[in-house]
């Protein structure tokens, strides 16, 4: 089985309502697919939104890298996934967004012409329903209370506050009202998206810390001793997300003191294989892992990301599935990852284990 | 003074002869200029190659980036370095090239303000002349050994063997032959542009490394310990290029010892400030600097390049400039290399006009 054709498209997917990021409101989610081919007739699929301030990448880079890499990659075996990291890594510095849609469409394939799910391709099922992050970003004290109080009664069990784009007090009398609204059982984190200065998260640590189980991202990802100085002052563990961008930034953050786990996410890591090898390397290290997708990817990219939490190690900071920001998704019916009282079930098919609707896609594709 | 105006264009540059790159024939450069304009009139320019397999950034990526940073830097004072460079790294993560285009266009812009080349505001001008080196890229030994002893002759004092595109035994047996064929006072150094495995890096620096005062990136980028197993075994220094992405990045390779110095491209780091500074944490830890531009810039970049080099604190391995392989250039005064050594424009900003009429011929 041979890859014969690559094709990628950059689609706007609406948003069921704006969302905030780094401080500019966004409507629609701006992502690239691929959809690659193989000459005995699979078809696989890949997906990523753009990230800009995470990895870089924009859609017309992302649509870009994967028109520079397809040439270099017709003609190889889609489950020859070492070695076609290896000649996109060689071709193509960085571009770890693009990368990735274009591996997980090579497993999805490898997973359709093998018949098994990606999760038993990279390693075995350990789980066949995952606890998903209910995401408080309202950012209004009574509306994310009330939403907390109810998804709590309603079995949710793992909760993220947004936090970092109002006053620090604001969030801390958020955040401690909050917890007060869901019981102890409830896993309550907050994520700043390195929107703070150190002393911003100093004071907010100080004062709401102990109302969280752990606090993600306070300061900017490459200031590792500033998230120490934070996480000295803590009293819940510091997560780090946009901090990871290789096993090296794990190693660092841990032995540094500032992070006890983190967020993984393909698209900062490079794909399926890197992301379950870093879940891998949480669990060797005894740091808490949790795995997301970026703000919104469809069901596609949330697949992937449930078949990397089946087969993960440990998974104790749970999963942020994004498909069910968005308005309306792209696989066909009965294929979305529908998210239930904050769990859901890990898609048993064939690779991703989704089946896309292509004209629903066509519908949203746009030129760039 | 503030950032009025911000436009991108792709620019393909013919080369003098085709290049082999990353097995690859190539003819033209694929380039990404930005004129930068300001509220008081002036104008700035930045350039870079795009250079898919250093920095991942194609041309359409450089100029989506550069699209995505304008509204954010428009407004701003092209002068206050650091700021904007903290603002375009919180926008946008990594695009190492696309911020060099802009922050080249900044600087230019606030030494037309002041009146300055740029080396006075990166630290002060040490030296307004430079050495360059000489590239020996054929690949043919006789063209080459022959390439070298003229060169040297003339006084070409730094050369450079393009090496890793054929088999070992030919890099090795080319290497010694241009070695007997230039006398020591040459620097003579090879760039393997990480094409090697670990064990053919090894079978050359064995047999070839007594002829070389440095080799360049024998193998792979994010291979450091392959990086410290050859010096290991290499009678002459080894130099970091395509590894070196960071600060982080150089301290990881001298600790390691897996290189005595390298190549330090504006492209890798993200733009004049983190360049310079590199050279700066070069000889604080007593590594040895190449300063470089990518294959293949214009007089723009490549006086960029000078400009930094001629604040540098050393600059024991040369500098490679890039603009005598276009075929044309699109300044008025443009970069000469003569006898291998090459002035520092004197001007103000980086110092060359661009003309932008032969710009716009060479404009996808």
């Amino acid at each position: 089985m041979k890859i014969k054709k690559i094709e990628a498209m950059a689609v706007d997917l609406p948003l069921k309502r704006p969302i905030k990021m780094a401080g500019v409101e966004i409507s629609t989610s701006e992502n690239v697919f691929a959809r690659i081919e193989t000459d005995d007739g699979h078809v696989g699929w890949g997906e990523a939104s753009a990230a800009p301030s995470m990895t870089g990448e924009t859609v017309e880079s992302m649509v870009a890298a994967v028109n520079f890499l397809a040439p270099f990659m017709e003609g190889r075996d889609p489950a020859d996934f070492e070695e076609n990291l290896k000649e996109m890594n060689w071709r193509m510095y960085g571009n770890a967004s693009a990368k990735t849609i274009v591996e997980m469409a090579l497993y999805d394939i490898a997973g359709k012409a093998q018949q098994k799910s990606i999760a038993e391709i990279l390693g075995g099922v350990r789980r066949t329903e995952v606890p998903v992050l209910y995401m408080l970003a309202t950012g209004d004290i009574d509306v994310d209370v009330a939403e907390a109080t109810e998804r709590a009664q309603a079995g949710v069990t793992t909760m993220k506050i947004k936090v970092g784009g109002k006053p620090v007090e604001q969030d801390i009398e958020r955040t401690i009202a909050i917890r007060k609204a869901v019981n102890g059982g409830v896993q309550l984190s907050a994520d700043c998206n390195q929107g703070w200065s150190r002393d911003e998260a100093l004071t907010y640590v100080r004062a709401a810390s102990d109302s969280l189980d752990f606090l993600e991202q306070p300061v900017m990802g490459h200031d590792v001793e500033g998230m120490a100085i934070v996480a000295a002052a803590s009293a819940c563990p510091i997560g780090a997300d946009e901090g990871l961008h290789s096993f090296d930034d794990i190693r660092k953050h841990l032995e540094s003191g500032a992070a006890k786990g983190g967020s993984l996410k393909m698209i900062k890591l490079g794909g399926l294989t890197r992301a379950f090898q870093a879940a891998e390397l949480f669990d060797e290290l005894g740091m808490h892992v949790n795995l997301a997708g970026k703000v919104a990817e469809s069901s596609v990219s949330s697949a992937a990301v449930l078949q990397i939490a089946a087969a993960a190690p440990s998974l104790e900071w749970g999963v942020s599935v994004t498909s069910q920001y968005l308005k309306q998704d792209i696989a066909k019916e009965g294929h979305c990852i529908d998210v239930v009282n904050g769990q859901v079930s890990v898609p048993t098919g064939a690779g991703l284990g989704i089946e896309v609707d292509e004209s629903a896609l066509a519908g949203m594709t746009r030129k760039v | 003074m503030k950032i009025s105006k911000i436009d991108t264009k792709i620019v393909d540059l013919p080369l003098s002869r085709p290049f082999k790159m990353s097995g690859v024939e190539i003819t033209v450069s694929e380039n990404v200029f930005a004129r930068v304009e300001t509220d008081n009139g002036l104008v700035g320019w930045g350039e870079a190659s795009s250079s898919p397999a250093m920095t991942g950034e194609t041309v359409e990526s450089m100029v989506a980036a550069i699209e995505y940073l304008a509204p954010f830097m428009v407004g701003r004072d092209p002068a206050a370095f650091q700021e904007n460079l903290a603002e375009m790294d919180w926008r946008l993560y990594g695009n190492a090239s696309a911020k060099t285009v802009l922050e080249m266009a900044f600087y230019d812009l606030a030494g037309k303000a002041a009146q300055k080349p740029v080396s006075e505001l990166l630290g002060g001008t040490k030296r307004t002349q430079v050495p360059i080196v000489h590239m020996l890229a054929t690949g043919d030994i006789e063209i080459d050994v022959a390439e070298a002893a003229g060169y040297a002759k003339a006084g070409v004092t730094n050369m450079k063997i393009k090496v890793g595109g054929k088999p070992v035994a030919q890099d090795i047996e080319r290497t010694i032959a241009i070695r007997q064929a230039v006398n020591d006072s040459v620097q003579l150094s090879a760039d393997c542009n990480q094409g090697w495995s670990r064990e053919e890096a090894v079978t050359f620096a064995k047999a070839a490394s007594a002829s070389l005062d440095f080799l360049e990136q024998p193998v792979m980028g994010h291979d450091v310990e392959g990086m410290a197993q050859i010096a290991a075994v290499s009678s002459c220094a080894i130099a970091a290029d395509e590894g070196l992405h960071s600060v982080g990045d150089v301290h990881k390779h001298h600790d390691l010892g897996a290189a005595e110095g390298g190549s330090i491209k504006m492209i890798k780091l993200g733009g004049l400030t983190r360049a310079y500074e590199g050279t700066v944490l070069f000889e604080k830890l007593g590594m040895k600097v190449n300063l470089a531009g990518k294959t293949a810039e214009s007089s723009v970049s490549s006086a960029a390049v000078l400009q930094i080099a001629a604040a540098a604190p050393s600059i024991e391995w040369g500098v490679s400039p890039t603009t005598p392989f276009l075929k044309s250039d699109v300044v008025e005064n443009p970069i000469r290399v003569i006898k291998g050594r090459a002035d520092v424009p004197s001007g103000p900003g980086l110092g060359v006009e661009v003309n932008e009429d032969a710009l716009a011929e060479f404009v996808r």
